[in-house]
């Protein structure tokens, strides 16, 4: 019997050595408790280090046979015979059972049955209910049966059942009988031969740090924010609007706003230098002001393209730390002594941008806490034997680098498993 | 039989398309018009398994090929099958022009009926593989992948520079760890190598093709060894050099100037009395995180040994925080700012540390400075690239083929790089990176490779010989043997980037002739000039990968755009040639487009540049003779930005 692996988390690092394991011949199931997948990059739109889409993916050898890159949307996720996926899915338990693992999984309704939707998109046209699109910053606003992103895999749309009236406009229009508003969460136990966290991070909202305003004034955003506003298919077809809607015409980003920080999160998210300056390039396209606060400049030798465009740009440097950001007359104003010239700014600008800490989901969830080290990250090869880990979920880093170490897992589990002699 | 099956996804697309209309239309051009409501569900695909035979050709109108083909390749028996995605890209972008929808639909659908004519089975091959790899090292990626792949059963040699020694190991690479989990490491890898033949020898030729290489180099006696592999990891490492900076520190002028390394190396003298060091950086050179964690390392050593230590310095990138404290906890002194000027007195050396952040110069007197290596390429990467074909960055590393999701892969197929080779990394990053090539190789050798698709297909009387194919290719699937153009299947990519490359059309891509193309535009012009009369049209040559995700995703995001233009797909951009373009403004097209994958992205790597350079061509060849070069443009498209085709041909708004 093929051997089966649990996948905790389908952000790149999980779809990629899911993948893998899948074209070795393991049984996969993939879990993530989002209802789709790509993780942090299905907010990011572009992604360093080659400017282009964040959804691409290492296609698998069972379905594409010269191994192209394929999107999330037409990377046949949902089809592949090896590969099962699960979203809104989350990892209740894990115990030790033999050799092996018993997993117990609870997947959340979606209300729609995916094996019956074809994507018609009439119920979200028949839907009456409007709420805030809570994944675009809340500008703008969405259905109560919605698709979260337009590239989203599995592409049905699910139904957000606090806002839902039960009106039942939806099912009379579907005429596949792919809507069951009352679906109820299904528990499950998965038993595996090994377990991969790749439960990645996320941007840790800065509340943390009450000086820089953030909540407080609705033109604090963080860089996950700002690339969603920056993004086609975001409420401002990637114009940079204020809260008001209004064209931003200067923006000053702070680096570091959490991160190597005694007060907050002590390491360096790694990655935040680079898709600043990615961003910066972004807004110095629509021809806005940007001025860049930092402590240093880490940009990895395969990015440094970035950061010279960024200065050939007109992108103003400031090395300072900012004090803090205080709002005057609605508008942000970074407060931050210039180390360099020994001058106390006050910057206004029409946006302020934090690039905050990235911490790891792991933490989030008790499943999981006897697996990470003091900081909430695992190990690529855990002490426990059969626990791996990949991504982010290791620590802050960016796509190659997680693709990379989720290949090399792949081949990690294949060599503990199926290896010679076994 | 010619079949066309149209679906209505749920009754909705016959709600903006008239299919009583379509249907009437097509009538003569299809033996068999069907009606369907779900395709895409288990029993609409069962159905259609049963009612389309063998022998049938067959056009779906439905949803995008790029989610439906698959499911419907398991259950049609015939092979020739051909789409057009009335739902994403006419009836979800269209729904204000119900009319023009339709007739687009129709001038599409008779567009896929013609290409059914032309439509052939895919070329099937199965190639077996040489069960062994061949690891080119030199540094410590080179053992990990042997260690990894021995440890799976496989056959590995490990080639080795001529003279390498055991302890360079741990010499050449201290910059990649801490000298103890270094030593540890090794011993561990060398402990799973007992069944890797080892050897040391220069890498002189590269023949054959994945799968079964055959590589031969050169041994110590001048001898040379030829062997067969089935994939091959280049892992060659890197070397550290002292920077051009050193003589301004007055390395080779003063002996107190040093390499930091020679400092390390040096045995430590008993009562030694306390020595006070400057670790000099070149602040031209930008430190990767590898060297800045080193810089780290090295100088809270020599703080350890009791000398006082100083690290003029400007940004410090590291992977690990924690040794930034360790330094400074264990005595040194950093000094942001960049070293201006030395001079050697009776006292020490002098050194003038300038602070672009600051307005004030310091100045410290040391016993030594240490100047900090930097990371280069190995010096064999000159001679290992150039044997084996692969392609150098402009730091002399080896180019893996694209940057952000294939870290191990290169120019040419089953050659992987491992570790240092491709760029300067720590130790944990190097053991993910030879891990990750181990994979790749081992993934070639377990089974005989099996691909299948549409291959080329060379006309040797129109062959010049003029080897433009071979250099175009970017897969080198296409080699000069016995004065023969001849293709080789396992490397093809299936791109078609060889047919716009031959100057005598001497290459014909399966089931994407000339003549195919020829047929398909006049049949489109035809059919729109009958039903939309004298509208202006524009084509779209689209990649059949990022460009037409992206159009794809129009429809998925709501970006709607006027009637007017018909999207063709090609394998990759790179295969449109001038004749297509022509062609296309010939039967009556007002404007040409090309889309393709953005740069740097390519999916076949050059076929984005090569089409933008076909475009440019035909304009400036339009230019000449009197026509508007706007005719024609090229532009790219990705799925991240469905808003491109808005942008192409206009929106409503």
């Amino acid at each position: 019997m093929a051997k089966t692996v649990v996948v905790v988390g389908a952000g790149v690092a999980g779809i990629q050595v899911s993948q893998q394991l899948a074209d070795l011949g393991f049984v996969v199931h993939l879990v993530d408790r989002e209802s789709t997948v790509g993780g942090l990059s299905a907010h990011l739109g572009k992604v360093f280090p080659t400017d282009d889409c964040a959804l691409c993916l290492d296609a698998c050898e069972e379905l594409f046979s010269g191994h192209h890159r394929r999107c999330q949307y037409r990377s046949l996720l949902g089809s592949q015979k090896k590969l099962n996926l699960h979203t809104q899915t989350q990892v209740k338990s894990i115990k030790r059972e033999g050799n092996g693992f018993s997993v117990s999984v609870k997947t959340s309704p979606r209300y729609i049955l995916l094996d019956r939707c074809v994507v018609c998109l009439e119920c979200i046209h028949a839907c009456e209910v409007e709420v805030e699109d809570e994944f675009n910053l809340g500008r703008g606003t969405r259905k109560a049966i919605y698709r979260p992103i337009p590239q989203g895999v599995p592409l049905a749309p699910l139904i957000d059942m606090d806002s839902c009236t039960r009106c039942g406009k939806c099912v009379e229009v579907c005429g596949v009988g792919a809507i069951n508003l009352d679906q109820r969460a299904k528990t499950r136990t998965i038993r595996a031969d090994a377990i991969v966290l790749a439960t990645g991070v996320e941007e840790r909202l800065p509340h943390i740090l009450p000086g820089y305003a953030y909540g407080e004034c609705e033109d604090v955003l963080t860089q996950r924010e700002l690339a969603r506003l920056l993004d086609p298919t975001g409420s401002t077809v990637g114009k940079a609007l204020t809260a008001s809607g209004q064209p931003a015409k200067s923006v000053t980003m702070i680096l570091c706003a959490g991160s190597r920080d005694l007060n907050a999160i002590e390491y360096c998210s790694q990655v935040c230098c680079t898709y600043s300056l990615k961003h910066a390039l972004m807004l110095r396209e629509q021809g806005i002001d940007v001025s860049l606060c930092y402590m240093d400049l880490r940009v990895p030798s395969h990015s440094r393209h970035y950061l010279e465009l960024a200065r050939e740009s007109g992108v103003k440097f400031v090395r300072g730390k900012p004090d803090h950001v205080v709002v005057r007359d609605g508008r942000p104003v970074t407060v931050v002594e210039n180390t360099e010239s020994l001058e106390r700014l006050e910057m206004g600008s029409d946006i302020v941008v934090l690039a905050s800490p990235l911490i790891p989901l792991a933490s989030q969830d008790g499943s999981f806490t006897d697996l990470l080290d003091a900081d909430g990250f695992c190990h690529r090869r855990s002490k426990k034997p059969g626990v791996y880990a990949c991504g982010t979920s290791t620590g802050p880093t960016d796509i190659p680098t997680s693709v990379a170490e989720a290949n090399s897992v792949a081949l990690e589990i294949y060599t503990d498993l199926m290896g010679v002699g076994k | 039989m010619k079949r066309l099956y149209l679906c209505t996804c749920n009754k909705t697309i016959d709600q903006v398309l008239d299919f009583k209309r379509i249907t009437k239309e097509l009538k003569g051009v299809f033996d068999s018009i069907e009606i369907v409501h779900d395709l895409c569900l288990k029993e609409g695909l069962e159905a259609l398994g049963q009612s389309a035979s063998r022998e049938d050709s067959i056009v779906i109108g439905a949803c995008s090929s790029q989610t439906l083909g698959i499911p419907v390749r398991h259950h049609v028996k015939s092979e020739l099958v051909s789409f057009v995605p009335i739902r994403e890209q006419i009836a979800w972008v269209h729904a204000k022009e119900k009319d023009s929808a339709t007739y687009k639909a129709i001038v599409l659908l008779s567009d896929a009926a013609v290409r059914l004519d032309y439509l052939e089975p895919t070329t099937k091959f199965t190639e077996t593989t040489v069960d062994e790899i061949l690891v080119i090292g030199g540094g410590i990626a080179g053992l990990k992948a042997a260690f990894d792949l021995s440890r799976l059963g496989i056959k590995v040699t490990l080639l080795e520079p001529l003279g390498m020694r055991e302890d360079s190991y741990l010499k050449d690479y201290r910059f990649i760890a801490d000298s103890e989990s270094l030593h540890d490491l090794l011993k561990t890898l060398q402990k799973g190598l007992s069944k890797v033949q080892r050897m040391q020898g220069v890498i002189s030729e590269l023949t054959g093709q994945v799968g079964s290489y055959e590589v031969t180099w050169a041994n110590q006696d001048g001898t040379t060894t030829s062997q067969e592999c089935g994939a091959i990891i280049v892992a060659t490492g890197a070397e550290h050099f002292l920077p051009q900076i050193a003589k301004k520190f007055l390395h080779g002028k003063s002996e107190r100037t040093v390499s930091l390394h020679d400092l390390l190396n040096s045995p430590r003298k008993e009562g030694k009395k306390r020595r006070s060091i400057l670790v000099a950086v070149d602040p031209e050179s930008p430190l990767a995180s590898v060297e800045g964690s080193h810089l780290l390392r090295s100088a809270r050593e020599l703080s350890l040994r009791g000398n006082t230590v100083f690290v003029a310095h400007t940004d410090i990138r590291t992977e690990d925080e924690n040794l930034y404290r360790a330094a400074r906890d264990s005595g040194v002194i950093f000094i942001r700012g960049s070293i201006k000027r030395v001079k050697e007195t009776d006292l020490g050396l002098t050194c003038r540390i300038a602070n672009s952040l600051e307005s004030l110069d310091r100045e410290v007197t040391v016993d030594t400075i240490a100047v900090f290596p930097v990371i280069g390429p190995s010096s064999s990467n000159e001679g290992v690239s150039k044997s084996l074909g692969l392609n150098l960055n402009e730091n002399g590393f080896i180019e893996i083929r694209y940057s952000k999701m294939k870290p191990v892969q290169t120019s040419r197929r089953g050659v992987f790089v491992a570790g240092n080779a491709h760029m300067p990394m720590g130790l944990v990053y190097t053991l993910s990176s030879a891990q990750n090539a181990a994979l790749e190789a081992f993934k070639i050798v377990r089974s005989p490779l099996k691909r299948s698709g549409w291959i080329p297909v060379i006309d040797e009387e129109t062959c010049d010989l003029c080897k433009a194919c071979l250099d175009t290719c970017p897969n080198d699937a296409l080699r000069l043997i016995d004065d023969r153009i001849v293709h080789i299947p396992s490397h093809c990519e299936f791109c078609g980037i060889c047919v716009s490359a031959c100057p005598t059309r001497a290459i014909e891509f399966q089931s994407h002739s000339k003549e195919s193309w020829f047929a398909r535009f006049e049949t489109i012009a035809e059919t729109h000039r009958r039903l939309e009369g004298k509208r202006p049209f524009t084509f779209v040559f689209a990649c059949s990968e990022c460009a037409n995700a992206s159009i794809d995703q129009a429809g998925f995001a709501g970006k709607e755009y006027p009637t007017g233009s018909y999207v063709i797909q090609f394998p990759c951009a790179g295969m449109v040639s001038p004749i297509e373009i022509l062609k296309g403004l010939v039967v009556g097209a007002e404007q040409v487009i090309l889309a393709h994958c953005p740069p740097a992205g390519c999916h076949h790597r050059t076929g984005d540049h090569l089409s933008e350079l076909v475009v440019s061509f035909t304009r400036e060849m339009l230019r000449e003779i009197g026509q508007d070069p706007e005719r024609v443009r090229a532009t790219y498209m990705i799925a991240a930005l469905p808003n491109k085709m808005q942008q192409e041909v206009g929106s409503h708004d």
